[in-house]
């Protein structure tokens, strides 16, 4: 072999060596950091919320799903309904996340089921989210916790050898967040008093209605691996016989048939309430902010509605009974 | 397959290793066509066939115009033929749509009802890009330029050679045809002057692009809720995006060829230091620039006519640039702007003088956010997805202000580094001297740096799989 090979493979080695090094010391201090990040009470982006609802969570009650649980339930409202119906003061936690899907829902509620057993699951969905169209990879976003959290290295190894691959990089794992870790320096985290709740102010007009309407395309089918996953994690629910309720909240002239999540639950033998296409929200553009997301006003109606119907089906469940 | 994919970044060290084992040229030759179409038809293997019949009919017509030396008429009719044929192809599979659709609204204009049938076929990718590398390929056989190729494969390869095919550089033949004949042994200094090349594009389609591409897609998609302010910021942002993107395929793409011991042309110049359109047009898709300054401004007459003529020569180019990039009268209003731009440049020339372009190093600097601002205005068109959305944004821009569309700070961290390091290799490319910390002569700043990008590229680099803009050209 030439001297001039020789050397541009060593140069090569030598590179590879310190970039190991390197993302072995990022891999170190992410953990570490992630260990550290604000607890609780804490709202400073959906690092801190997707580690506090994967990792630590201990509320009673936990909302989990995307952006329209998020903007959707009222924490306080639907904490005050079910302590009044429970007679009990309860703790319950909005973990919807702006972006994470079924997919990603699926692996938050099992992540949770592995160290705690909540009196009550709530879980936000609806059929457009059981179509791929990406929302799959949603699990990625969650990559930090992908050494330290057996549910989303599962999760995360499912999407294929791909993934598995870019999941040997811990750079890669932390990709884009490494500026969560600024939320580690005591003072620099925001109090969240609202418990997950993300409150809207936009009120949509019946115009920018017409205008979104006509520019959303059709969903495309379930896809098998989400549907697999959204059923896996019903089972989950049900041998650990902590009580879960699937809910599909209201989005504007949304006319979408619910026939898989319907059929999904009752297979599961787990309550459904379908709120997806209510009429009473369709004549009220203004509880919009747009036309998949309640404003606050319309998330006040939505939380006192949804209560009355799950009113029944907490008579059921024990650890409600009065 | 993307450049900025897991599976490049398998398929191109395999290609690499193997090619440099074969040992013969011929065999390597052929190993590479072959790998340039399991690249191609990664994305639609049916499509293949169409690069294959551009290939098979370019390469046919070379041989028969070059035979029919002599009989200028049988040498006129095989160009014809060849020019018909992809072009024809080109034109059904990019236009035929947008021509029908032009037709119907012209017809319902003019109070006529009429349904012209549409074909919603895929475009398929790089096929502007591939048809202009060929029928310039057999154009310059025509003119002599250069001997047509005898052997089927090196041209096959010439036409579909998986670094540049979907996005370009438009290469020349006189230029890589030559270097598919020699036989290229591993040359250490190559090979890394190739794979810095490909870490500096990645940097800047991962850090600077895809980055940019979120805060603009999000206020470009959703133009009437936003502001002139939001409109303005993403106007910019998308200045950058679209420079990334296209110079961040150029460098990979003259990077993986380097690595191989090929040698692509420079398509991008540091462009946005540019002090006048002319200027930038010399520093901008530089293969695309030069292709229609050869096969269709100086064949139209150049600036070797009346003033006037030479003003329309240069309208028509730069129309033809526009509608080169994409089937929308966007692109078609994007390339009247430019061509208008240069039009008064040349104008004020020839009326001014020098005294129009100062060319004291103050005014110039003072000339050059001038240049970027008409720039970034003429992007506003091809950004928007209809004149009327162009329209809209500029009206805002001029007259709404508005509130800046929040987003994270994690964000603007991360586009502003990026935009700054690509800023700083810029004003050091055009206007510094001695080499950049990739090229530092001590070893240990060479190894920092390129350690420093590829760990940069990893924590904040946008991986959203998200294609190359030019794929769609």
């Amino acid at each position: 072999m030439k001297t001039e090979t020789r050397r541009f493979l060593l140069h090569g080695a030598v590179f590879a060596a310190a970039l190991v090094a390197l993302d072995a010391a990022v891999g170190a201090v992410g953990d570490f950091a992630t260990a550290k990040l604000p607890d609780s009470a804490v709202f400073s982006g959906p690092f801190v919320k997707d580690n506090f609802r994967l990792n630590r969570t201990t509320a009673d009650v936990v909302v989990v799903g995307s952006s329209r649980v998020a903007h959707h339930f009222v924490t306080a409202q639907l904490k005050d309904s079910l302590d009044r119906y429970a007679g009990k003061d309860l703790s319950v936690y909005n973990a919807g996340i702006d972006g994470r899907h079924v997919n990603s829902s699926a692996c938050a509620v099992e992540s949770i089921l592995e160290r705690h057993s909540p009196k009550l699951l709530l879980l936000e969905a609806d059929e457009s989210a059981l179509s791929d169209d990406g929302v799959r990879r949603d699990i990625e976003l969650s990559a930090p916790h992908y050494r330290t959290n057996r549910v989303v290295k599962r999760y995360l190894d499912e999407l294929g050898w791909r993934a598995r691959l870019k999941m040997r990089s811990n750079l890669y794992r932390w990709n884009q967040k490494v500026f969560v870790l600024a939320t580690t320096i005591p003072g620099f985290a925001k109090e969240d008093p609202l418990n997950g709740y993300v409150p809207l102010d936009a009120k949509m007009t019946a115009a920018d209605a017409e205008r979104e309407i006509a520019s959303l395309q059709a969903p495309s089918p379930p896809d098998a691996r989400i549907v697999g996953n959204f059923s896996r994690m019903l089972a989950a629910a049900n041998a650990k016989a902590v009580p879960i309720v699937v809910v599909s909240s209201p989005g504007f002239h949304s006319r979408q048939e619910q026939g898989t999540l319907d059929s999904l639950c009752r297979d599961a033998g787990v309550p459904y309430i379908d709120m997806f296409g209510m009429e009473l929200f369709d004549e009220h553009p203004e509880w919009f902010a747009d036309v998949y997301h309640l404003n606050d006003d319309g998330a006040r109606v939505f939380t006192a509605l949804f209560f009355e119907r799950l009113r029944p089906i907490l008579d059921s469940i024990p650890s409600f009974a009065r | 397959m993307l450049f900025n994919s897991v599976d490049f970044l398998l398929f191109f060290p395999a290609v690499v290793a193997v090619y440099f084992l074969l040992g013969k040229n011929s065999r390597r030759i052929s190993f590479l066509l072959a790998a340039s179409y399991f690249f191609y038809m990664n994305w639609e293997p049916a499509y293949a066939a169409l690069i294959l019949t551009s290939t098979v009919v370019t390469w046919s017509c070379g041989l028969l115009v070059e035979r029919s030396a002599g009989n200028e008429r049988r040498k006129k009719g095989f160009l014809i033929a060849s020019l018909a044929i992809n072009f024809g192809i080109l034109f059904f599979f990019k236009y035929f749509d947008f021509f029908a659709e032009s037709v119907f609204a012209l017809l319902s204009a003019l109070g006529l009802r009429m349904q012209v049938p549409g074909l919603r076929v895929l475009l398929p990718v790089g096929i502007s890009f591939y048809t202009f590398q060929a029928v310039g390929y057999t154009v310059d056989v025509y003119r002599g330029t250069i001997r047509a190729e005898r052997n089927f494969v090196v041209y096959a390869l010439f036409v579909s050679f998986f670094p540049q095919l979907v996005a370009g550089p438009i290469e020349r033949a006189k230029n890589l045809l030559p270097q598919f004949r020699e036989e290229h042994s591993f040359r250490p200094a190559e090979a890394a002057e190739g794979l810095k090349l490909m870490l500096w594009g990645l940097f800047m389609k991962a850090c600077v692009a895809d980055v940019a591409a979120e805060f603009v897609d999000a206020v470009y998609d959703n133009v009437p809720n936003h502001g002139g302010a939001s409109l303005l910021v993403a106007t910019i942002l998308f200045a950058f995006q679209v420079y990334c993107d296209f110079a961040g395929y150029s460098c990979i793409a003259a990077g993986a060829a380097r690595t191989m011991g090929f040698r692509l042309m420079e398509n991008f110049r540091q462009p946005y230091f540019s002090a006048s359109i002319k200027e930038f047009w010399r520093r901008w898709h530089v293969s695309l620039s030069s292709w229609l300054t050869d096969y269709v401004y100086i064949p139209l007459g150049g600036n070797r006519v009346p003033f006037l003529r030479h003003l329309a020569n240069l309208l028509v180019t730069f129309l033809a640039s526009g509608l080169w990039h994409g089937a929308n009268w966007t692109f078609v209003a994007w390339g009247a702007l430019h061509g208008l731009y240069l039009v008064l440049e040349t104008a004020a020339r020839r009326f001014a003088g020098d005294a129009a372009f100062p060319r004291r190093p103050a005014v110039r600097i003072l000339r050059i956010p001038l240049c970027f601002a008409m720039v970034c205005f003429a992007w506003i068109f091809f950004r928007a997805d209809s004149l009327s959305t162009a329209c809209a944004v500029v009206g805002k821009i001029f007259g709404d202000r508005g509130t800046l569309f929040e987003t994270n700070a994690s964000f603007w961290l991360c586009s502003l580094l990026g935009i700054a390091v690509l800023l700083l290799k810029d004003v050091k490319d055009r206007f510094g001297k001695g080499p950049l910390l990739l090229h530092s002569p001590c070893g240990a700043v060479r190894l920092a740096a390129a350690v420093g990008l590829t760990a940069w590229i990893l924590l904040f680099g946008a991986f959203g799989s998200r294609a190359f803009i030019y794929f769609q050209f």
